[in-house]
């Protein structure tokens, strides 16, 4: 009778999943960026955070859901997700999948961001992501490594380098930043680009408010160029088979 | 400014804190009214075969749907690659429109695909030949219309960044725009596309190859081949034809970085359409197709035997690749082409001091 | 008793007070009303972001340390305003949300609205929670990033919302005059709209 507002969707759980890993703690320090934008070397001061070293499972999710049902295929609003949100879960609260500590994927941006709030984290930030995905195992930067970034090409695909189960921490202790799938950063939507790249005086430059062009300063990372076109290419509802997550925290 | 209902859309007019002007980035013709006649859908066909021609007076809208398909095949004996396809060949599928054609183009791009894929058709007149209206996520599809406004033979390839590594992957293709009075008819069409490509292993290498930046940097490519792969154009797969048939040939160069020096072993040219466009140059033995360009020969295949087209840059032929035979079978026409007549031993010149 | 007869008609005559929509339906599934967003306006009061049901909107964001685009696109609101009958001027409301909470306060927003001489009967600044911000501008499909010099690098577009917050169209802002064909869907809406709920900005708070 009382005509109580309709709660909008609640972006907090009522309870926090089942497991969730033990955050990482990522040491403050500097990356020049390969993302760059127009008057700017790269350079960029990350502060010291913190992040869970591995994506966020199929199994976590699960329990995320469970906890969180108006995030359950079945109930998500079309505005928080598109029609592949989990699609190729057995159910709306069941994945069905046997590997279930495989990285979640056909997750949106809101769904992300959700699950983070929900144990008291969020989602890295872009320079976040690079700076601890420009290690491999025994080099902080490992960028230089003409071997080692030329693996880095099949991120996003099933030979990724950190494909397998026994895929091996990098110099942060932080694993399978380039794995078979993508990752959702916070701040996707700062990487803004034009559908068509290649207008303008360089043929590398993304187009963004004229001015403030978004360019890469090493042509030669085709791994993060294929990264940012996909990312710039987003919507914050879609979703994709090969795109996933993990959360990060601000420390205090 | 795009109107929408209840879903939030892909492009936005952007404007910087200072106030720079926005880009605007919208598909040419959106709202050009549709020709009179019937809606055709486009027939498409894998290399080597040519969709018919159009047989048509007039222009008319026309349909086509094209599909990005990312997956493993051979490029040589023994040798698999992990291409980038458009209608899952590559070359990818060859689309064959008149001029005047209203042409309602949606692109899909796989669900498995593992990453956005756009199209640049050379024959658009418009932002990105395209390349701006079909940026296309895994599992979704875009569409936009052009006017074909100029007759041609046109490359058409993906345009995403990193293009060069799209396009090295092969992600090209042709796109025929048929004069208003189309092409005087011929006996065989076929569709011949070169491109290079560039893998970490070297040549012959067995085994899933991955692609090589730096090779494809230094334009020093490990396979140079016709269609896609060594064995596209021989063999079991070799072109046939009988002698005293007119043979019409279009021929792309998808590149990414090489230029083609177009022959074909014992036969001339009677007519080059030089890249693909309306004028041509007659009695032609080799002609150069530039990368992201096209020609069309057409020659009459006088008599039977294996004629060898080949990139007259003779070592990439015998050692990457570029390789491919036409098959003609017939009568024998001495007149033209005896064979050999003769061979015996002759003198040996008279040595010094003797 | 007759003060408990008295709060028992207010209790059965509350809903009739409230916007005729808001909180009758669940919302549609593609509503920007379904985020959970806490906001200010530019006196301060806190608002929920669902509570902007019930009426159409015309939604933007922007920045108050923004010297071009954002006057442009308050320019290109009032304009559209100017272009429209009285009756449907008075059955639509803006809102303009704030992408620097940090140093749009209350008080910078007032500065703002009277610097453009707002009419606070149907423009309200809003100024959302921090963690807000960037879901909001993603239910709107608005992008921005943040310079190092304090400037924000955004989208510039006016947002149409129906009474249930589903986005009808866009009109791209590139300068003091609104996009035609914008204008055009803002009117066809509001003379679509029959009886349009009383402006909530104008009466008083109710408590829920």
């Amino acid at each position: 009778m009382l005509a109580v507002p309709i709660i909008a969707t609640a972006l907090l759980a009522t309870t926090p999943p089942a497991v969730h890993p033990e955050f990482v703690a990522i040491p403050a320090g500097e990356i020049r960026s390969t993302v760059r934008y127009e008057g700017d070397d790269g350079k960029r001061r990350v502060a010291a955070y913190a992040m869970s070293p591995r994506a966020v499972t199929v199994r976590e999710f699960e329990a995320f859901v469970r906890a969180a049902p108006q995030w359950k295929r079945d109930r998500v609003p079309s505005l928080f997700a598109d029609s592949g949100y989990l699609s190729g879960w057995r159910g709306a609260g069941d994945s069905g999948v046997v590997h279930d500590d495989a990285p979640v994927t056909h997750v949106s941006w809101f769904a992300a961001d959700a699950y983070c709030r929900s144990i008291g984290a969020r989602l890295p930030d872009w320079i976040e992501w690079e700076y601890v995905a420009a290690a491999d195992a025994t080099h902080r930067d490992a960028r230089s490594d003409t071997r080692w970034r030329a693996r880095t090409f099949d991120d996003g695909t099933p030979r990724a380098m950190d494909a397998g189960a026994g895929a091996v921490a990098n110099w942060y202790g932080v694993s399978g930043l380039h794995g078979v799938a993508w990752e959702w950063v916070g701040d996707y939507a700062t990487l803004l680009a034009d559908a068509d790249k290649r207008g303008s005086d360089d043929g590398d430059r993304l187009q963004f408010c004229g001015a403030t062009g978004l360019s890469f300063a090493n042509r030669d990372d085709y791994a993060i160029l294929k990264r940012v076109a996909l990312l710039s290419a987003m919507e914050p509802r879609s979703t994709l088979g090969n795109l996933g997550f993990r959360c990060a925290r601000s420390s205090p | 400014m795009i109107r929408a209902k209840g879903n939030l859309l892909l492009h936005y007019a952007l404007m910087c804190a200072l106030g720079f002007g926005a880009p605007a980035a919208f598909a040419a013709n959106r709202n050009a009214p549709p020709p009179p006649g019937d809606t055709i859908h486009a027939v498409l066909t894998a290399p080597p075969m040519v969709p018919p021609p159009t047989n048509r007076k007039s222009p008319a809208k026309v349909v086509v749907d094209l599909e990005v398909i990312e997956k493993d095949m051979q490029l040589a004996d023994g040798v698999t690659y992990n291409f980038w396809t458009f209608g899952g060949t590559v070359p990818g599928s060859f689309i064959r429109v008149r001029q005047g054609d209203t042409v309602e183009f949606t692109l899909k791009n796989a669900h498995d695909s593992h990453m956005p894929h756009n199209i640049d058709l050379h024959a658009v007149s418009g932002q990105g030949g395209g390349a701006e209206a079909t940026f296309t996520l895994p599992g979704h599809k875009t569409r936009f219309t052009f006017t074909a406004l100029n007759p041609g033979l046109y490359v058409y390839h993906c345009a995403t960044p990193p293009v060069g590594m799209h396009i090295a992957n092969g992600m090209y293709g042709l796109i025929l725009v048929e004069p208003p009075e189309g092409l005087p008819k011929v006996d065989k069409e076929f569709y011949v596309m070169q491109g290079d490509f560039y893998t970490e292993g070297k040549h012959g290498e067995a085994g899933l190859q991955a692609f090589s930046l730096e090779k494809a940097i230094d334009e020093h490519p490990t396979y140079v081949v016709f269609n896609g792969s060594e064995g596209a154009l021989t063999g079991d797969n070799a072109l046939t034809a009988k002698a005293g048939e007119t043979i019409r040939m279009y021929v792309g160069n998808g590149g990414p970085n090489l230029v083609s020096s177009f022959h074909v072993i014992g036969e001339i040219f009677d007519k080059v359409y030089t890249e693909g466009g309306s004028k041509y140059q007659e009695n032609v033995q080799t002609t150069l197709i530039p990368a992201g360009g096209s020609a069309i020969v057409e020659f009459k295949a006088d008599v039977p035997g294996n004629f060898v087209l080949v990139d007259h840059s003779i070592f990439r032929t015998f050692h990457k690749g570029t390789l491919g035979i036409l098959k003609v079978d017939g009568e024998q026409n001495a007149s033209i082409y005896s064979g050999q007549q003769a061979n015996e031993e002759y003198a040996a010149p008279a040595q010094a001091g003797r | 008793m007759k003060s408990m007869l008295r709060t028992l008609c207010f209790i059965v005559l509350l809903p009739a007070l409230m916007p005729a929509v808001a909180g009758d339906m669940p919302l549609p599934g593609d509503s920007v009303y379904q985020l959970d967003a806490r906001l200010s306006d530019q006196e301060g009061r806190a608002l929920e972001w669902r509570t902007l049901r019930g009426r159409p909107a015309i939604v933007s964001m922007f920045y108050g340390n923004c010297h071009l685009a954002c006057p442009m696109i308050v320019a290109s609101g009032k304009a559209l305003q100017n272009r429209l009958e009285p009756r449907e001027r008075d059955a639509v409301d803006f809102a303009m949300i704030s992408i620097d909470p940090a140093r749009d306060t209350p008080a910078a927003l007032r500065d703002i609205a009277r610097m453009h001489r707002l009419d606070t009967t149907h423009w309200r600044l809003l100024r959302p929670d921090d963690a807000d911000v960037r879901t909001l501008a993603a239910t709107l499909g608005i992008r921005y990033r943040a310079q190092p010099d304090g400037t924000f690098n955004h989208t510039s577009v006016l947002v149409l919302l129906d009474r249930d917050g589903r986005i009808l169209a866009r009109g791209d802002v590139t300068g003091l005059q609104p996009d035609p064909g914008f204008v055009a869907a803002v009117q066809d809406y509001l003379t679509g709209t029959s009886a349009s709920a009383p402006n909530p900005i104008s009466r008083p708070k109710e408590s829920p």
